[in-house]
C-alpha cells in the first residue's frame, strides 16, 4: 500500500509539474504572439480590405437555428450588418417547430427559389431554400431542412449551399463584432502556408447591453455561472489557444465561432452528426486529411473578441453542456484512436492528441482520484498538514495567476469593459473558481465519461430565450 | 485654425510629422517600425520614398514587405523596382493586396506601365500569376497577345489559370479557339475557369461548345453553370430551348427553373 501511495504521489507531482511548465510556456508564447499580432494587424490593414472589395476574399457566414423565434430577427439583422465587402449569410432552419421560419419569411420578405441543391456533405433532406426579394437583404439565404437533431447536421446543409471558399461556423445565439470578418481573414491572407481554420476569442453576451443585434456596451455577466465562464473562456482563448497557435498545435476551433476552409471541410467529410464534440472532431479530421495528402497547413487563432455567446446562466444548463462536452471528448478518443501516437499524423498524433488525452481527458479523473486520496489520508491520519497546505496554496496560486494573466492579456488586446471595475469583478470571482465552479466542472466531465461508457441516451437541451436586448436577469434557461 | 484640404499639407510640414515618423522608423523593434510605416504611408506625398531605404532589406520579413509596398507608393524615382525582383521571397496573399493597393494608387496618378513587362521576367510562378490577374484588373488589353503566347508556352497550371481568367476579363475573343482546343486536356478546376472565361467572351462558337459540353457533362455543379451561361449568351433563345426540352431529371428541371427565376429577379 505504501509503495502504491508513493507511486501515486510521485505521479501526481510530475503530472502537476508538467502542467505548470506547459502553462508557463503558453503564457510566454501566447503573450509574444499577441504582441506580434497587434503590431501586424491594425485597423489600417482591415481598412485596405474593406476599401478594395475586388480582392477581399468572399466569406459565407453559416448559422443554424432551431426554435429561435425570440432572437432570430435580431440575430440575422446583426449578421447582415457585418462590416465587410464580400459576404453572404446562410441561416439553416433545422426543422424548428416554433415560428422561426415564418418570422424570417415575413421580416426579410423571403421567396422560395428553385435552388438546384447538391449534397456535398451528408445531412437530413433540405426542403426549401429562400432568398429575399428586397435588395437590402440580398446576401441572405435561408435553408429550411428536416430536423437532424444536431448542429453538425444543420452546418452540413449550410456548407452545401455556401458559395464561397471560406465559411464562418457560428450560432444564431451569438453576436459577432462588426469587424469580425476583416479580422479573421487576415491570418489566412498573411501566410504562405494554407490556413485551414482560424479561431477567435469568444465571451459571454450575458450582461452586455445589446440593441438591434449590436453590442452597445460590454459588461461582465451579473450571474455567477456566466462570470466563471467568462474567465474560463479568456483563459482558454487568450492563454491556451494563442500559445498553442504559435506552435501550430491548436486542438480545436470552437463550434461557436470559427473560420474554415470549405473545400478542406468537404474533403474531410463535413461535420459528424453523431459527434457530441463536432468542433474538435472536425478539426481533427481536417488535420488528418491534410496529413494524408502530405500537405502543409496552419490553424490560427486571433486574440480579438469576435463573438459574444449566451452562456448557461444556471447550474442545470451548465451541467448538461459540460456533460455533453465530457461525452464528446471520450467519443473523440474512441473514434480517432488510430491517430493517437501515429507518426503519420505528425503533430496531431504525437502532440495534440497525447496532450488532450493526458491533460484534458485525464485531468478530471486525476483530480477526482486526488480528492478521494486526500480523504483517505485524512481518515487514516496520514496527512502531512504543513505540506498539504503549502501544495494546495501553490496550486491555487498557479490557477489564480493564470486567470489574472488572461485578464491582463484581454486588456492588452482591447479593453472591452468601459471601466476597470468589471475586470476587478472578474479577478475577485476568479479567487473562488477553484473551490466552487471548477469542482462542478470536474463532476460534470466525469458524468459525461460515465454516460458515454454506459451508452446512456443523450438528451439535447433547449434554451428558452428572452432575446439579446432583454435584461439578462429575466432570461430563464429551461431544460427540455 | 481648422485644418482642411488646402492647408493640410502645410500643417503636416509645420508640425514636422514626417521627420518624427522617419526617426521612429530607425528603431529596430518590429512594432515601432510597422507603426511608423503605417504613419508614413498615411502622410503620403509629403514623405520621400528614400526614407524607407534601410527597411527595404530588413531581416524582419513583415517590416521588409510592408516597406516595399509603401515604397511603390511613395517613390518618385523607380516605384516598380521590386516588381522586377518577384517583390519578395516570402510573398503571400496579403502582400498581393498591399501591392494592389499601391498599383491602384499609382494608376490614379498616371497610367500604369504594362505589367506584362514584369510577368516576362518573374521567376516566382505565384507572383507571375498574380501580376497576370492585375493585368485583368487594370484592363491592359495590349498584353492579351503576349498572354496567349505565354499560355501556349508555360507548363505552370497556376499561370495558365490566371491567363484564362485575364483573357476573359480583357474580352479577348481571339482566345476562344485556343481555349476550346485545350479544354479536354486540363484539370477540372481549369476547365471551370475556361467555361467562366468563354461565358465572358461569348459568340456562336462558344455557344455551340457550351451546348455540346452540357449534353456530355454529368457533374451537377457544372450543369448549372453551363445552363446559366447558355441562357445568358443565347440571344435568340434557340439553344436554351433545345436544352430545356431535353431536361428530364428532377435536378435538371430544378436547374432550369432556377436559372429562369434568377434572370427574372435580376430583371
Amino acid at each position: 500500500m505504501e509503495l502504491l501511495t508513493n507511486c501515486y504521489q510521485y505521479l501526481v507531482y510530475f503530472y502537476a509539474c508538467v502542467i505548470v511548465l506547459i502553462s508557463l510556456t503558453l503564457v510566454i508564447v501566447g503573450y509574444l504572439k499577441i504582441l506580434r499580432n497587434k503590431s501586424k494587424y491594425t485597423e489600417k490593414e482591415e481598412y485596405i480590405l474593406k476599401t478594395h472589395p475586388e480582392i477581399a476574399p468572399p466569406i459565407s457566414v453559416v448559422a443554424p437555428a432551431y426554435n429561435e423565434e425570440v432572437i432570430i430577427i435580431e440575430s440575422v439583422q446583426s449578421l447582415l450588418k457585418l462590416d465587410y465587402p464580400n459576404f453572404e449569410v446562410i441561416i439553416v432552419n433545422d426543422g424548428s417547430i416554433d415560428n422561426t421560419l415564418n418570422l424570417l419569411i415575413d421580416h426579410f420578405k423571403l421567396e422560395e427559389i428553385h435552388f438546384p441543391y447538391i449534397e456535398k456533405v451528408k445531412c437530413k433532406p433540405v426542403e426549401r431554400i429562400y432568398r429575399s426579394t428586397v435588395a437590402q437583404y440580398q446576401q441572405l439565404t435561408v435553408v429550411d431542412k428536416k430536423n437532424g437533431g444536431t448542429k453538425a447536421d444543420a452546418m452540413n446543409a449550410g456548407i452545401n449551399i455556401a458559395k464561397y471558399d471560406y465559411f464562418i461556423n457560428t450560432d444564431v445565439d451569438c453576436i459577432l463584432a462588426k469587424d469580425t470578418l476583416s479580422k479573421i481573414i487576415l491570418p489566412v491572407l498573411d501566410s504562405t502556408i494554407p490556413v485551414i481554420a482560424v479561431g477567435a476569442t469568444m465571451r459571454m453576451v450575458n450582461g452586455c447591453e445589446v440593441k438591434g443585434g449590436e453590442i452597445i456596451e460590454v459588461k461582465p455577466p451579473s450571474r455567477l455561472i456566466p462570470l466563471f465562464q467568462e474567465i474560463e473562456y479568456l483563459r482558454s482563448y487568450l492563454l491556451a489557444k494563442m500559445g498553442w497557435s504559435a506552435f501550430n498545435l491548436i486542438p480545436n476551433v470552437s463550434g461557436g465561432f470559427g473560420l474554415f476552409d470549405k473545400n478542406i471541410v468537404i474533403e474531410a467529410g463535413g461535420y459528424d452528426s453523431h459527434s457530441h464534440a463536432e468542433d474538435m472532431d472536425m478539426t481533427f479530421r481536417m488535420i488528418a486529411y491534410m496529413c494524408d495528402q502530405e500537405k502543409e497547413y496552419r490553424i490560427e487563432q486571433i486574440p480579438d473578441t469576435c463573438c459574444w455567446t449566451e452562456g448557461p446562466s444556471n447550474l442545470k444548463v451548465l451541467a448538461r453542456q459540460r456533460t455533453r462536452w465530457g461525452r464528446g471528448l471520450l467519443q473523440i478518443f474512441t473514434i480517432h484512436k488510430g491517430l493517437l501516437f501515429n507518426q503519420k499524423y505528425g503533430r496531431l498524433g504525437l502532440l495534440i492528441m497525447p496532450y488532450a488525452l493526458l491533460f484534458e481527458f485525464m485531468a478530471p479523473i486525476v483530480e477526482a482520484v486526488g480528492i478521494g486520496f486526500l480523504l483517505y489520508l485524512i481518515f487514516t491520519n496520514q496527512l502531512n498538514a504543513e505540506t498539504f497546505w503549502l501544495m494546495l496554496l501553490f496550486v491555487y496560486m498557479i490557477g489564480l495567476t493564470m486567470s489574472m494573466v488572461s485578464i491582463t492579456l484581454d486588456i492588452m488586446v482591447k479593453q472591452q469593459y468601459r471601466t476597470y471595475s468589471g475586470y476587478f469583478k472578474l479577478i475577485f470571482i476568479s479567487t473562488f473558481e477553484a473551490i466552487t465552479y471548477h469542482l462542478f466542472i470536474v463532476f460534470f466531465s466525469l458524468r459525461g465519461y460515465w454516460q458515454f461508457m454506459t451508452k446512456s441516451e443523450l438528451k439535447w437541451g433547449d434554451m428558452t430565450r428572452q432575446g439579446f436586448s432583454k435584461d439578462e436577469g429575466t432570461a430563464e434557461d429551461i431544460m427540455s | 485654425m481648422k485644418y482642411n484640404a488646402t492647408n493640410y499639407i502645410e500643417i503636416l510640414k509645420v508640425l514636422n510629422l514626417a521627420t518624427y515618423w522617419e526617426s521612429r522608423l530607425k528603431f529596430k523593434r518590429g512594432k515601432k517600425s510597422e507603426q511608423s510605416l503605417r504613419m508614413l504611408d498615411e502622410l503620403g506625398e509629403t514623405v520621400s520614398g528614400t526614407v524607407l531605404s534601410h527597411k527595404l532589406y530588413s531581416e524582419n520579413k513583415s517590416v521588409r514587405k510592408h516597406a516595399k509596398s509603401i515604397f511603390m507608393n511613395l517613390s518618385s524615382l523607380d516605384s516598380f523596382k521590386f516588381l522586377a525582383n518577384d517583390f519578395d521571397r516570402d510573398l503571400n496573399a496579403f502582400d498581393k493586396i498591399r501591392i494592389h493597393k499601391a498599383l491602384v494608387s499609382k494608376a490614379k496618378q498616371k497610367p500604369l506601365p504594362l505589367l506584362m513587362r514584369w510577368v516576362n521576367i518573374a521567376s516566382n510562378e505565384r507572383f507571375k500569376a498574380y501580376l497576370i490577374r492585375e493585368i485583368a484588373f487594370f484592363k491592359q488589353k495590349d498584353c492579351a497577345l503576349q498572354l496567349i503566347e505565354l499560355y501556349q508556352e508555360t507548363k505552370s497550371t497556376l499561370v495558365k489559370s490566371s491567363i484564362v481568367y485575364t483573357l476573359g476579363e480583357l474580352e479577348y475573343i481571339e482566345a476562344i479557339p485556343i481555349l476550346i482546343t485545350d479544354f479536354d486536356y486540363v484539370s477540372l478546376a481549369k476547365q471551370h475557369k475556361i467555361i467562366d472565361t468563354l461565358s465572358k467572351l461569348g459568340g456562336p462558337q462558344t455557344l455551340l461548345f457550351l451546348e455540346e459540353l452540357y449534353v456530355k457533362t454529368s457533374n451537377k455543379e457544372r450543369l448549372v453553370q453551363l445552363l446559366q451561361y447558355i441562357y445568358k449568351l443565347d440571344t435568340t433563345g434557340c439553344t436554351y430551348l433545345r436544352i430545356k426540352a431535353i431536361a428530364k431529371t428532377e435536378f435538371e428541371l430544378k436547374a432550369v427553373a432556377y436559372v429562369e427565376q434568377s434572370k427574372k429577379q435580376m430583371d
